[in-house]
């Protein structure tokens, strides 16, 4: 809980966290783009 | 799904509210960035004034009211991190009429109306301060952002590509941009958002810290002695 409390912590405050936010969307919207593909849907 | 000329569209009219919405949101922080640098303007005006009746002769009366614009400035910075009321820290400022009320045969009445003009600026640059902080930029707007990024999100992801990496890459720019602009909106929205762990986006308070730093250097060089604050009237 603690580990997972400071990960969201240094992802969504702080510097650059727009940057942060914007990199893990492309990300997950890659990763699903992807397994889409893959899955024929 | 196929890629759709009114794709294009969808795309072009997202980032035209958010667009609108960044410069809105963009207007009122700059608005506020003027704020502390404001307090901290009106607070060394006054603070002038007392310099130059304590050169003259060190009333202790004079030394107390400048201990007293230095608890407002702490007053005003413990404001913005939330750890202070609004109607406390007003009342400070109105509390320094006493003082000003003393100080009429140690200086001239037009000094005295200057130090009140500067009370009332400082007071009306904490009420700006509190209706940006207070008031939600247009809910309505903001809603149709978010709501109208999730659907673009949504029909990225499920539009068929080919060539697929080459679309893929597009979609990640299109992303990229959307999702950094709605975080950008949401931040800028609150100016004055402060806590220990977030102060990258916010307005700056240095005016405010370098005031009181100022004050005490400037103190100390016409050697007088400042102790904790006890007011005595």
């Amino acid at each position: 809980m603690h580990k997972f409390t400071f990960l969201y912590s240094k992802l969504f405050y702080g510097k650059q966290s727009h940057l942060k936010i914007a990199l893990l969307a492309s990300v997950l919207v890659g990763f699903f783009k992807i397994l889409f593909q893959y899955l024929g849907v | 799904m196929q890629v759709n000329p009114l794709l294009t569209g969808i795309i072009s009219g997202n980032l035209f509210i958010l667009g609108f919405l960044l410069n809105s949101t963009l207007r009122d922080y700059k608005e506020a960035e003027r704020i502390p640098a404001g307090m901290a303007t009106s607070l060394e005006t006054i603070f002038d004034e007392c310099e130059i009746m304590l050169s003259k002769k060190k009333e202790p009366i004079v030394i107390e009211a400048v201990q007293h614009l230095l608890e407002t400035e702490k007053l005003c910075t413990s404001w913005f991190y939330k750890k202070a009321h609004t109607q406390e820290v007003l009342m400070h400022i109105s509390d320094f009429n006493r003082y000003l009320e003393k100080f009429e045969p140690l200086t001239q009445a037009n000094f005295i109306v200057r130090m009140k003009n500067e009370q009332n600026n400082l007071r009306k640059h904490l009420i700006q301060a509190n209706i940006l902080r207070d008031t939600p930029f247009y809910e309505a707007s903001y809603s149709i952002a978010k709501i109208s990024v999730f659907f673009l999100l949504a029909l990225l992801t499920v539009l068929s590509a080919d060539p697929f990496y080459e679309y893929v890459l597009y979609i990640l720019v299109i992303v990229f941009i959307n999702i950094f602009l709605v975080s950008l909106i949401k931040d800028l929205d609150d100016p004055f958002e402060y806590n220990e762990s977030d102060i990258a986006d916010e307005v700056s308070l240095k005016p405010l810290s370098d005031f009181t730093t100022r004050s005490k250097a400037r103190m100390k060089k016409s050697r007088v002695k400042l102790s904790k604050y006890h007011p005595s009237i």
